[in-house]
């Protein structure tokens, strides 16, 4: 039997805003394993592709403890296109200082967009690499920042190109596709949700949405003919207009990163230890850079502008490398695969597993693939392992954020304040009940 | 110890008609104090390139020394080309550099 036919669960994790050479480059550094089958870090103080230019000075990467940064990092639309710095028709991946420079009006000897961590800092990420599989080509869908690649991967398709207060237009959501085709799914969340966003309420209040607090006793107490065959688990958002008995551990900057580290522990800790771990498939992804510099350019994927998008102009490459990790007994331990993925892998992977074809989910889907984006069941192999690596009991220095009692006031707050108004106008109880944070929220 | 230093370039242009890749790297009081002398000046790049400034032009191999510029001044403009290989295009050339042409000076206050 193929091995994504024994795969009974597949769980998608989507972290926010970094990138794949800041989080997992350090894998390729001698120091730490040299290892030659990932597309990382190497030769830093010489090699051109990790020269980032400004005002003709060049900057080179440098290790970063974890820890809150000043401030979020530039990765809008337009400054990412400063980043990638295309010079004849080439992105060139140049300009992470430049983008930097011209956001924070500040310039440093270490621009903190070029810090990679290493892996005392990323102590469960690390795990994972050693003991599962990282995706080293995995990319954001779009150059652009948080709403977008969210779109694109519950989605497929690109309504908006940039983050702001609204409800997201959309269609193919990824779970009305699900429920259409009998699929079971579940989504674990620790305090708001991304989802309300797209404004379908009722998915939201309708017995899906679960608190991650009861992910592990779900798992522990499904019936076979219940578990879900599909789960996503969110992170408290350090976006979230209000906290509630979780606090922001999405690895979103400011924030640091060492609170999404025992996220995922936990996460891989409730699927590890049961003995449905043998048919499960872990996916943890971010969604975008976030304006970590990445050296390796993104693909070129063009797409029209769908009907309805909110703005013109088309995309016509992928955005930034970030991290991909994927733990299961149906990859290979410390293993690297180099393919072209983004998050629409991930629902070509669900249209091969539920639709039995790959092309089953949505014509935008299918556009990406017939430019090279692979389906995330290219990483399987054909035989299961049995070992199941235990999580480390690492302690990290940086376990919860500390934020002060006025935030800033980002787009993607006001958005998701906007949904939870929202969400709250349409059924107030059953919002309550299901976010009880929102309580604390002025209507 | 190494000398204290910095390196400085940028993008690239490749030129089929001259056949080669160039940069001109303009240092002015933003960038470099006008005291500082070059102590030592050191080719990262992964070919051999023509370094020019004023008067002075040296060919430094692949990682290779010169001592061509000790005592002139840092700031100032500096130029770089990196020649094409027989038969090579700009694009095969431009790849090979990662688009960039770089240099690093070592630097002190010099008498």
């Amino acid at each position: 039997m193929a091995a994504l036919d024994q795969i009974k669960t597949i769980v998608v994790v989507i972290m926010e805003n970094r990138s794949f050479d800041h989080v997992l480059g350090y894998l390729s550094l001698p120091r730490y394993g040299g290892r030659t089958d990932v597309d990382g870090l190497v030769n830093l103080d010489t090699d051109p592709r990790f020269a980032s230019e400004y005002d003709h000075q060049i900057y080179r990467p440098f290790p970063m403890a974890d820890g809150p940064l000043l401030h979020d990092l530039p990765h809008s639309r337009r400054e990412i296109a400063v980043q990638l710095a295309v010079s004849g028709g080439t992105p060139t991946m140049s300009g992470f200082v430049r983008a930097y420079v011209e956001a924070s009006h500040s310039i440093v000897e270490q621009p903190p967009p070029l810090g990679y961590l290493t892996p005392d800092s990323v102590f469960m990420s690390d795990f994972l690499a050693r003991n599962y599989l990282v995706c080293d080509h995995w990319f954001a869908p779009l150059p652009t920042d948080t709403q977008p690649n969210r779109v694109m991967a519950f989605t497929g398709s690109a309504t908006v190109d940039d983050t702001k207060s609204r409800i997201i237009p959309h269609r193919n959501l990824v779970f009305d596709w699900l429920t259409r085709r009998g699929v079971r799914w579940r989504a674990y969340h620790c305090g708001f949700s991304f989802f309300p966003l797209f404004g379908e309420f009722d998915h939201i209040l309708g017995g899906n949405f679960h608190s991650m607090r009861q992910l592990a006793s779900d798992i522990a107490s499904d019936d076979d003919d219940e578990v879900p065959q599909v789960i996503f688990v969110e992170p408290e958002y350090g976006d979230s207009p209000v906290h509630f008995g979780f606090s922001p551990n999405d690895n979103h900057p400011p924030d640091p990163i060492g609170p999404g580290e025992h996220f995922l522990r936990d996460i891989y800790t409730a699927l590890s230890s049961s003995p449905r771990w043998a048919q499960t498939m872990l996916v943890v992804i971010h969604d975008e850079h976030g304006g970590f510099f990445d050296h390796v350019a993104p693909l070129p994927v063009k797409i029209p502008v769908p009907a309805g998008a909110l703005y013109q102009e088309p995309f016509v490459t992928t955005g930034v490398r970030v991290p991909a990790l994927i733990a299961s007994p149906f990859v290979r331990g410390g293993t690297c695969y180099r393919g072209n993925l983004d998050h629409t892998s991930l629902l070509q992977l669900f249209a091969e597993k539920f639709a039995g074809d790959r092309r089953a989910y949505s014509d935008d889907v299918n556009r990406r693939l017939d430019q090279g984006i692979e389906s995330v069941s290219s990483v399987l192999s054909r035989e299961a392992r049995r070992d199941v690596p235990a999580a480390p009991a690492t302690a990290v220095s940086v376990t919860q954020v500390l934020r002060s009692t006025k935030p800033i006031i980002n787009e993607n707050q006001k958005a998701l304040l906007l949904a939870g108004q929202k969400l709250l106008a349409h059924d107030r109880a059953r919002a309550i009940r299901q976010f009880p944070e929102l309580v604390h929220l002025q209507s | 110890m190494a000398p204290p230093g910095r390196e400085y370039g940028g993008v690239a242009a490749c030129s089929t008609a001259e056949r080669a890749i160039a940069l001109t790297v303009p240092l002015g009081e933003r960038q470099v104090s006008s005291a500082l002398k070059v102590s030592s000046v050191t080719n990262g790049n992964p070919r051999p390139i023509v370094l020019a400034k004023g008067s002075v032009r040296a060919t430094i191999p692949a990682g290779g020394r010169s001592a061509a510029f000790d005592r002139e001044p840092v700031a100032g403009t500096w130029t770089l080309r990196a020649d094409l290989a027989a038969g090579e295009s700009c694009d095969d050339a431009l790849r090979a550099v990662a688009s960039r042409l770089t240099f690093r000076v070592g630097f002190g206050c010099g008498e």
